[in-house]
């Protein structure tokens, strides 16, 4: 049952707040979203349109200890066809990095964020990878790539994912819109990229561009 | 001059005022029960409530109005402040020139009505009973419309004829109406009272004929008509007894010309026609929005999905017996990429269409998917029973529809269950929503609303916005069922009959003026002008009259103030400017559109802002000079807001970007003359953002440090 002696009536404006969250109050609940997501073909517990509807709500633990938030394939089948023009994918995306302030960050994503840090990829380059590269006539790739790590210590991301109460460190109030949006990371990667060319103009001796 | 008070039953206490001797100050109890006479030409201001209602009262004098009471009262300001916005009104008025009436003689009595649907046949017989001369154009070769098409109507479920034919005997017993078929309108030309209307008539092929169908059965060319197969020769039982050729079609093979015992020529002539007419009724209906767009339900690519009236069609001629059918309700509609609006009739078609394949073929499932089902008014009882003939209701919106094992797929979720849904049928009937057939609404100068026209300024039907002698009558105003729609016709043909009541209307609005003595040609009006009214005649520039909307942006531009708008100039504005502002003001300059009638929801709404801000209106934020705004700074103003439409929403299409324009240079110049540019704002004000407005001004007296310089 839903109990709204504990809903926080704050909880939707602090989404619509968020980047991506604008659209929130359009919802007239259609079903259109939930009907669309190939994700709820498979498995039925998870459903855009109760996300939306219980932040309406201001359910707010509910939601954002939920599991199933964490779902969404980002497919962008529901913004397509959203009758109110709400960006969905995005609207979700919102909630998530509102829960990963909120110290909700669930642990896979945890461990992600471990290895994209030790590697730089997701995906773990071994011996058996790169001599399957070089039989097909692609070049070797490096094994880790450091710049992701340099990234992430100037994004902050560990200290926010790790930390309780994201609200308490000063370091990650500076830094309001960093998410786990690949956009935002590409983007702090670009300027970084931009930085070290400016250092190596001065060093000649070390030209490696990071693309 | 006089100044006219309301005391609005003594909610106004004004002080005793000394204005001068020339000035009389007269009090009136409550000006909406007792209006004070006022010779026309007479210059007045008028003390009281608000402009948007006074100019209701007092449509056709030369008055300034000054808002007393939403300005100052409701907002608990001091009464001083009445006294300020007075004098100023006052010197305003001393400079203006008066607005000089407008005379239209309704020299023809005659009525155009473009669209013979059920809505055009009505307005045309009305107006043919009581006596008007009546030209009915029609762009298909048959009377009927939109009606014609149709199989019965709903709630009663009686036959389409037993509505439709009736009508039409009706209209056909009067003499005083000349039929056009197959014609358009081409241009439209004049004023009220004397409108000259080009008609584009396409010719019939068929001249002379007896009905005998010979014709058809020879026709090689088979063509869907909605929903309902028909010969490129073809007929419908309605008005006239002629059969008539669809030349997009026709292949000209000539097989009918062999049988038809009448005479038939198949080239296809296009003849023009003049038609004079004093009033025009615009009963041009609508058309079903195309439903291809949406693209997730496959109209057009899958077989069996159709939309509602090719079905009702379909059923009706017998060519469709469907097992299992799916209703999808708002297709198209409330949809921001599609149709922002509801169609409001559109759930009656879907639950007429199940109720159709529910009389006709009672084993047939029907399934109803709706995200809202909107039964108002007594349609309420159709929907109980359209539920207990067994038709399942499901609530949601339909994801997409696809083929599997030849059969269409509905997948949607069912918001009761919360489960998803997937319901095979053979049948999937898309209820769109609709869009007015409107390829006259620009030719004849009618202003739009999204899709529809914009009927009246105001909600309170104060202003009508449609230009004179102009109507619109049933679904071209807004998509409306046949009860309404008859309705909607008998009130155009009124307002047509109390036209005609008239030998010439009179109106004050507003024209610019050109002193030829000032002016020395220099052309600038020409390119300011929204609506290209200004033109050289002669070496002269002349202002045509009938194309003038009054927006005062000329007579900002000219450098010579040779061209003043009636009723509003610039000499008259600095003085008012001049007098109203004392030191530490904010001037607010309002568009009378949308600005100023945000400051009246303001008092309403019990906001308040600070008493130093003083607000006079203006017909355009294109209307201000940056000298107007540079005289407010050395008044010693501490700020200055021109308050605009919206960027899409000008009164006057493109005011606002003028004032723009002028906002830039402006803050360029007073940035080099050495004062804040910050305290000049140009803001986008809504009618009803009385939130916004108070804000920016509370935000602009905490602000602004004066307009001294830094």
């Amino acid at each position: 049952m839903i109990d709204l002696k504990n809903a926080d009536p704050n909880f939707k404006w602090e989404i619509i707040k968020k980047e991506g969250g604008e659209g929130l109050l359009k919802c007239f609940g259609c079903s259109d979203c939930a009907a669309s997501c190939p994700v709820r073909y498979f498995d039925e517990r998870y459903n855009p349109r109760k996300i939306i509807r219980l932040t309406l709500l201001g359910m707010k633990n509910e939601v954002l200890s939920s599991p199933f938030l964490w779902f969404c394939a980002h497919c962008h089948a529901c913004t397509e066809r959203c009758p109110q023009g709400i960006m969905v994918a995005d609207l979700i995306n919102a909630i998530k990095n509102y829960a990963v302030e909120q110290g909700y960050c669930p642990e896979g994503y945890k461990l992600q964020l471990d290895l994209l840090k030790r590697l730089g990829r997701l995906y773990e380059i071994e011996d058996f990878d790169l001599k399957k590269r070089q039989r097909l006539g692609l070049p070797p790739v490096d094994k880790t790539i450091p710049e992701v790590a340099k990234i992430l210590e100037y994004t902050n991301i560990t200290a926010r994912v790790h930390s309780k109460n994201a609200h308490a460190n000063p370091k990650s109030e500076a830094l309001n819109s960093v998410s786990c949006r690949t956009l935002d990371v590409r983007h702090k990667q670009i300027q970084i990229t931009k930085m070290q060319n400016s250092k190596q103009d001065s060093s000649p001796d070390k030209k490696r561009v990071v693309e | 001059m006089r100044v006219l008070i309301c005391d609005c039953n003594s909610a106004i206490k004004l002080p005793k005022l000394d204005l001068g001797t020339d000035i009389e100050i007269e009090h009136y109890e409550n000006m909406c029960k007792k209006r004070p006479e006022i010779a026309p030409d007479e210059k007045v201001v008028i003390a009281g409530c608000s402009p948007n209602l006074m100019e209701i009262l007092f449509p056709n004098i030369n008055a300034e109005f000054v808002n007393l009471y939403e300005h100052i009262v409701l907002l608990g300001h001091p009464m001083d402040k009445a006294k300020d916005l007075i004098v100023a009104a006052v010197e305003k008025m001393k400079a203006i020139i008066p607005v000089k009436p407008k005379v239209f003689n309704i020299e023809n009595k005659s009525a155009l009505i473009i669209g013979a649907g059920i809505a055009g046949i009505e307005t045309a017989s009305q107006l043919a009973q009581n006596g008007v001369n009546v030209n009915l154009i029609e762009k298909t070769p048959f009377l009927g419309g939109m009606v014609a098409k149709l199989d019965r109507l709903y709630p009663e479920g009686t036959p389409y004829s037993h509505t439709l034919m009736p009508q039409i005997g009706t209209m056909l017993q009067n003499k005083n109406i000349e039929y056009s078929f197959n014609s358009e309108v081409k241009d439209i030309k004049g004023q009220v009272g004397n409108y000259k209307i080009n008609v584009q008539i396409r010719s019939r092929g068929v001249i002379e004929c007896n009905n005998c169908g010979k014709c058809i059965d020879v026709c090689p060319v088979e063509v869907d008509d909605t929903g309902k197969k028909r010969k490129a020769i073809y007929y419908v039982p309605t008005y006239p007894n002629m059969h008539a050729i669809d030349f997009d079609t026709c292949t000209k093979c000539g097989e009918c010309i062999k049988v038809c015992p009448g005479k038939i020529e198949l080239d296809h002539k296009i003849t023009e026609k003049e038609i004079n007419a004093g009033a025009v009724v615009v009963a041009t209906g609508l058309n079903l929005y195309d439903v291809s767009k949406v693209e997730e339900y496959g109209y057009h690519r899958l077989d069996g999905v159709m939309t509602t009236i090719e079905f009702e069609r379909a059923v009706a001629s017998g060519e469709l017996k469907p097992k299992k059918v799916v209703i999808i309700h708002c297709v198209g509609s409330r949809d921001s990429k599609h149709l922002p609006y509801c169609s409001k009739i559109c759930c009656f078609l879907g639950l007429k269409e199940a109720k159709l394949i529910k009389d006709r073929f009672p084993d047939t499932q029907v399934y109803i998917v709706a995200m809202d089902m909107r039964s108002y008014g007594t349609f309420e009882y159709f929907y109980n029973k359209l539920r207990e003939q067994g038709v399942s209701f499901i609530k949601g919106k339909p994801s997409e529809v696809f083929k599997r094992n030849g059969n269409l797929v509905v997948r949607t979720e069912d918001l009761y269950t919360n489960e998803l849904l997937e319901i095979e049928a053979d049948t999937v009937v898309l209820s769109s929503g609709f869009v007015p057939d409107n390829p006259t609404f620009d030719k004849l100068g009618i202003k739009l609303n999204g899709d529809f026209p914009v009927l009246f300024e105001n909600a309170g039907l104060g202003n009508t916005a449609l230009p004179r002698g102009i109507f619109t009558a049933g679904s071209a105003t807004f998509p409306s069922g046949v009860r309404d729609t008859l309705i909607d016709a008998r009130k155009a043909a009124f307002s047509v009959l109390s036209l005609f009541q008239q030998e010439r209307i009179e109106t004050k609005q507003p024209n610019a003026q050109i002193n030829d003595d000032l002016c020395s040609v220099c052309r600038m009006c020409i390119g300011t002008c929204p609506y290209n009214a200004i033109s050289i005649v002669d070496d002269k520039i002349k202002v045509n009259e009938e194309l003038c909307m009054g927006c005062g942006i000329c007579s900002i531009t000219c450098p010579s103030y040779a061209s003043q708008l009636e009723g509003f100039n610039p000499k008259g504005l600095s003085n008012q400017i001049r007098t109203l502002i004392k030191k530490g003001d904010i001037l607010a300059l309002l568009c009378r559109w949308s600005a100023y009638n945000a400051t009246d929801k303001a008092a309403y709404d019990k906001y308040s802002y600070p008493e130093n801000v003083k607000i006079i209106r203006v017909p355009c934020s294109g209307a201000v000079d940056p000298s107007h705004v540079m005289l407010a700074l050395l008044s010693g103003a501490k700020g200055i807001l021109i308050g605009g439409c919206y960027p899409d929403a000008c009164h006057y299409a493109k005011g606002n970007f003028r004032a723009k324009a002028r906002e830039q240079m402006l803050k360029l110049n007073l940035d080099l003359l050495g004062f804040n540019k910050n305290i000049v704002r140009l803001e986008w004000i809504g009618k009803d953002e009385a939130n916004k407005f108070v804000e920016i001004v509370k935000e602009m007296n905490l602000a602004a440090k004066g307009g001294e310089k830094r």
